[in-house]
């Protein structure tokens, strides 16, 4: 390389981007060195800028980890607290229910509601059975689930004096109120299925398992002669 | 509710979510809406994580980065007073995120000091008199650049992708890498020069097993 070169090569480091000077260019022209190394150094930057438009997608962890992050960190707010457009506002009842303190209000409202119903009649052993099933079927919580129906299981109609008795209004209310907790569970669970890695989810689920096995119990005891009625 | 309205309601959600415009999205994540803040993260972790990959050559570390990029972007986005346009507020903040991460680390090899001191005869590749100069014009495919950028230093590595990847000018970079644009030039030129050997290495031997295949194919 003889000192034409270097000098070449210095400009080449200086320079921004644009045309070369003058006498870089005379000196191209005599010297094949250079110009591969001027015609590499397009190639690369050519290139390069292609590489500029490339998206690569990085994997669902991320976004998993940077979720619970913004959480605990609280800056994703409660969904009463943040402002909606008039659509999304539409989901109404069932969003606001994923949150744990306003889900928590609503089942002790449930369970309170149930506590004011004079006696408790007519739980169905079939009624008892089917949510059994439902829960064995798509429980992801082998454990509470176990204790879940553990619980359940002393609430059967055979265990239960005057279950059998009518009551067609309080009948209906029961219903109503176990619905509701049954439907938070199905969102529980289905939050845990989609998000096994969420122990917030997990412990929702805990909680209504307990819920509604409070429920049951304070039902059977209501039923019971010389109960709290 | 049952499970398939549940199902409705999630899809009816996850629908408005994507079609939410960027500039909804930034209102209501100023505002804390989770649904928001996911829209951004989709619009944009293409690009950051594809930055943060080729600034590191580690998708472990890009994935961190990445994590941490948009972490700070949350935090800051009550600021956001829309100035500047989001995308490029973003990829300075990630851009930013990458280098404060990189300078936390020790990285004797490419010391912005050490690799950057003109007086310094040693550092970076030089052109060896007579050695056959191979073009790389019409040759080097995208794939043989990614690997040669990978084998960068550090050092060279990051201002290569800034200004030749990213297209940051070198003020731009001499701001975020604090140091002068002199510097940034001088990197930058040794990238390039390190790059080249890198390629026609890589294209020597691909030469040398063409003729490998030929010879074994004759005989």
């Amino acid at each position: 390389m003889n000192m034409q070169c270097e000098q070449f090569e210095q400009i080449l480091e200086q320079r921004d981007e644009g045309a070369l000077p003058k006498p870089a260019l005379a000196h191209l022209e005599t010297c094949e060195a250079c110009r591969a190394l001027s015609a590499d150094f397009g190639a690369i930057h050519d290139m390069a800028l292609e590489l500029g438009h490339d998206e690569i997608a990085p994997p669902e962890r991320v976004w998993i980890s940077l979720r619970n992050q913004l959480e605990a960190e609280r800056l994703i707010l409660e969904p009463q607290a943040a402002p909606r457009s008039a659509s999304r506002a539409s989901s109404g009842w069932w969003s606001v229910l994923q949150h744990p303190a306003v889900a928590g209000a609503f089942l002790g409202l449930v369970l309170a509601a149930a506590s004011t119903v004079g006696y408790l009649s007519n739980f169905a052993q079939t009624s008892v059975h089917s949510q059994l099933a439902f829960q064995q079927e798509s429980s992801p919580v082998p454990a509470a689930d176990s204790v879940f129906k553990e619980e359940v299981l002393t609430v059967g109609s055979d265990s239960i004096p005057g279950l059998q008795r009518q009551d067609t209004a309080v009948t209906a209310s029961i219903r109503r109120n176990m619905q509701i907790v049954d439907n938070f569970i199905a969102i529980c669970e289905k939050s845990v299925r989609e998000q096994p890695d969420n122990q917030m989810a997990r412990e929702y689920l805990y909680g209504a398992y307990q819920q509604k096995a409070e429920l049951l119990a304070t039902a059977m005891n209501r039923s019971m002669p010389g109960g709290l009625q | 509710m049952d499970a398939s309205r549940t199902g409705t309601v999630t899809r009816t959600r996850r629908t408005e979510t994507s079609e939410m415009t960027e500039a909804e999205a930034i209102r209501l994540a100023q505002q804390g809406d989770a649904g928001a803040f996911e829209r951004i993260y989709r619009l944009h972790s293409r690009r950051v994580y594809a930055l943060c990959l080729r600034m590191v050559g580690n998708t472990a570390e890009a994935e961190d980065l990445t994590q941490d990029a948009f972490l700070q972007l949350f935090r800051k986005i009550g600021t956001f007073r829309g100035e500047s346009a989001f995308s490029t507020w973003l990829h300075r903040l990630a851009v930013n995120v990458v280098l404060m991460k990189l300078r936390k680390k020790t990285l004797p090899e490419t010391s912005l000091e050490e690799s950057t001191d003109p007086e310094d005869e040693s550092s970076g590749p030089r052109r060896e008199i007579g050695a056959p100069d191979l073009l790389l014009s019409g040759s080097i495919d995208r794939v043989h650049l990614e690997r040669a950028i990978e084998q960068l230093p550090p050092g060279y590595r990051q201002v290569f992708v800034l200004h030749d990847v990213q297209g940051y000018e070198h003020n731009e970079i001499a701001g975020l890498m604090d140091c002068s644009i002199g510097n940034s030039k001088s990197q930058l030129h040794k990238a390039r020069m390190r790059l080249r050997e890198l390629l026609q290495e890589t294209l020597r031997s691909l030469a040398r097993q063409e003729r490998q295949a030929a010879k074994g194919s004759g005989s």
